[in-house]
């Protein structure tokens, strides 16, 4: 059930506020973005965002999200250079890249398991961000599982009809393989949308009052640690 | 309390559109239990809709009329209050969730109206002791059964404590007993003096909470009839009126047994797992040619599993012979068509002919004049099957089934939110195309269905089959035995 646990906290050991989540999120693209050229630090901040994981009790996914890192990291020092040419090269590409997207990759699923829908919206209200962003980006929260939920089930219905989606279908016949898919999907999309929001209404989100949340969000020292590690990466791949 | 006064709305920014209410007047005192009946597309959704405000605030057309709550007037007063006043439990469990995990979702409400946080956990904790929710709290939304889904949503209506319940159609997707348990839901409620509004098609476990029954037709109240008064009237007459019955013990059946000389379907050691768990297990089953069966059970009882592994869309081992010939997953695949519980899912074209000939021989083009007459189809022949009504995307669904040359047919609740009327159309139409076919499988709730059409039933529980037996007359009572027990 990979998925089902999308925006569902299974309370962590220390509960972190969900502003320095997000902060930790724009460390990890940062460092993509600029390059980090020492491996030390590298693995410092991957063991960093781990711990974090940790905390928010996804054992699982970060168990093999360091035995990934620690496979590339192996590729990447050892075996790439044992080869020369164009292998060499691919292998080192790939090894790297997956490396540097893996922290990003981390720290977005520590933002979507281990923060609940009430959460992200308080916490956005204290940043002061309209309503008008806030609940189009709490909604996705639900939005992405349900309609996986509802693309297996369009998945079965094209077997029956004895249409086949595969690398040769999308390449010989593009516009109406996207027709098939397109079609049962944005209808679905479109009839969920509309009910998920007319149930919020109803139950009076959007009003003019403020709205209270059960989980205190405040900044703890977990967040103040977070923040800073963050921006210490932040500066120092800038520096380099 | 609740008071209509010739209110008319038209659905459409200019309110062409039609399926809207006309010249409504309705009284509703507090603590009275209303049950808004009627066929499909009477208006009865319109009616819950101009009560908890959707209307005009989300549904947009021409409103004329007031609509007032203690003196209030529900559409110029934004929603938000409303919301307040009136708590809405809707049709589709899948999609009235705001929050993923169970939790939240109690407390939404309240946090919504800026409550105190420590209130808002007192009225958490109040509403899981009432409706016993204590099994269902911290978990993720998606691993819960439609039945829980209903059962944290009237939890969450509740916490914020509205004096009014809009329930619309909350049965339509439920289990016997998950029914029970809104039956339960609702005698609490109404304990506490609330005001409930129920739109509803199965009346049976409204019986004994029902004040006064609001009877529509065409977006007209024809008749406001109090409970006695319904109690009173013999199933024929309600039938007539296109109701559900009102009594599971009244369901009148035929013996309907199949002789038939065909291949037989045979089943053999069926195993399914998930991850380490066995969720399906048939040591031996065997289908005669041109059986209807009813798949019941529980949820989770496997009945699902069953339909994918039968049809071969989900993985697990087990031998499938027609006659001699051995069926695996793919010939499976190709020689079954599941209709489903959204058909959405499941039309995939710009227009009904194109969807029912999509991926096969033109030489069909030659009976599907016939076949889309006899589906009464004929006229919607051009129309974009997303504009089509519930009822009739189920036929285009049907009809390509057919011209597929389909021989396992699954039916996966189709009379779920169906009237009377429709429900025996359907066991009409399942009837007359299973002559043709090797099997129909029908996973159901739908006791007053199973009666109209099946020959057989498969009570399937905890993975494994309870219970396999003809329709006859010993089978009539046993299956009823089953859906009443359900209740008590």
């Amino acid at each position: 059930m990979g998925d089902a646990s999308f925006g569902f906290s299974n309370r962590p050991f220390i509960w972190m506020d969900p502003r320095s989540k997000i902060v930790l999120f724009i460390a990890s693209s940062f460092t993509l973005m600029r390059g980090i050229s020492k491996v030390v630090s590298e693995i410092i901040f991957f063991v960093f965002i781990s711990l974090l994981l940790f905390n928010g009790k996804q054992i699982n996914y970060t168990i093999k999200m360091i035995v990934t890192f620690a496979i590339m990291m192996y590729v990447d020092i050892n075996v790439a250079s044992m080869f020369s040419g164009t292998l060499g090269v691919l292998l080192l590409t790939v090894s790297r890249v997956f490396r540097i997207f893996l922290p990003i990759v981390m720290s977005l699923t520590l933002i979507v398991r281990t923060t609940t829908v009430s959460e992200f919206i308080a916490a956005f209200e204290k940043m002061h961000i309209t309503k008008k962003i806030v609940i189009p980006f709490s909604v996705m929260f639900r939005f992405f599982p349900t309609i996986k939920e509802q693309w297996v089930s369009i998945q079965n219905a094209m077997k029956f009809r004895g249409i086949h989606i595969s690398i040769r279908t999308v390449v010989c016949q593009p516009m109406l393989t996207m027709e098939y898919v397109m079609v049962p999907l944005l209808m679905s999309a479109v009839k969920i949308s509309d009910e998920l929001s007319a149930a919020s209404l109803s139950r009076g989100l959007g009003g003019d009052k403020k709205r209270s949340c059960i989980t205190k969000v405040v900044f703890g020292y977990l967040d103040y640690f977070v923040v800073l590690i963050s921006i210490g990466f932040m500066a120092y791949s800038m520096m380099n | 309390m609740i008071k209509l006064e010739n209110v008319i709305f038209m659905y459409g920014e200019k309110g062409t559109k039609d399926k809207g209410v006309v010249g409504v007047n309705l009284n509703i005192q507090k603590g009275e239990c209303i049950v808004l009946c009627g066929k499909s597309g009477c208006g009865k959704t319109t009616i819950t809709r101009l009560i908890n405000g959707l209307i005009p605030h989300f549904y947009q057309g021409r409103l004329m009329g007031s609509i007032t709550i203690d003196g209030k007037d529900i559409s110029n007063q934004p929603i938000s209050k409303t919301a307040e006043l009136v708590g809405s439990v809707f049709q589709n469990p899948g999609s009235q969730f705001f929050n993923v995990d169970t939790t939240s979702e109690l407390a939404f409400g309240c946090e919504n109206q800026g409550m105190v946080v420590e209130d808002i956990l007192e009225r958490v904790e109040e509403t899981k002791q009432l409706f016993d929710l204590d099994r269902l709290m911290n978990r993720s939304i998606f691993e819960l059964s439609g039945g829980e889904k209903q059962r944290i949503a009237c939890g969450s209506i509740y916490a914020t404590k509205p004096e009014i319940f809009v329930l619309d159609e909350p049965s339509s997707n439920l289990d016997s007993r998950s029914i029970e348990n809104l039956r339960k839901i609702i005698a609490k409620l109404k304990q506490q003096g609330k005001t409930i509004i129920v739109s509803e098609h199965r009346l049976y476990y409204l019986k004994e909470l029902a004040d006064r029954y609001i009877y529509m037709e065409d977006g007209v109240i024809k008749k406001e009839i109090n409970a006695q008064e319904l109690n009173a009237l013999h199933g024929n007459e309600i039938a007539a009126m296109g109701l559900r019955t009102l009594d599971l013990n009244q369901i009148e059946a035929e013996i309907k047994i199949i002789q038939s000389t065909g291949d037989k379907l045979e089943i053999k050691k069926l195993n399914c797992k998930r991850g380490k768990n066995t969720i399906l297990d048939i040591v031996d089953l065997t289908i005669s040619h041109g059986e209807i069966i009813a798949v019941v059970g529980d949820n989770g009882a496997g009945k699902s599993t069953f339909a994918n592994c039968l049809c071969g869309v989900m993985k697990h081992e087990g031998n499938y012979f027609m006659g001699t010939e051995k069926l695996n997953n793919k010939k499976r695949t190709a020689k079954s068509y599941m209709v489903m519980q959204d058909v959405n899912h499941q039309l995939f074209t710009e227009s009904v002919t194109e969807e029912v000939i999509l991926n096969q021989n033109r030489e069909v083009l030659d009976h599907l004049d016939e076949l889309l007459h006899s589906l009464n189809l004929l006229d919607e022949k051009d129309t974009h099957p997303m504009a089509l009504s519930g009822g009739q995307k189920q036929r285009v669904a049907i009809a390509s089934a057919i011209c597929a040359n389909k021989d396992i047919l699954i039916y996966d609740e189709p009379t779920s939110g169906l009237d009377y009327t429709n429900m025996t159309k359907i066991c009409k139409l399942i009837k007359r195309m299973s002559h043709d076919i090797s099997a129909t499988i029908i996973i159901t709730h739908d006791l007053e269905f199973i009666l109209g059409c099946c020959t057989r039933v498969l009570h399937l529980a905890k993975g494994k089959v309870e219970d396999y037996y003809p329709l006859d007359k010993e089978g009539i009572e046993k299956v009823k035995e089953y859906f009443i027990e359900g209740r008590g």
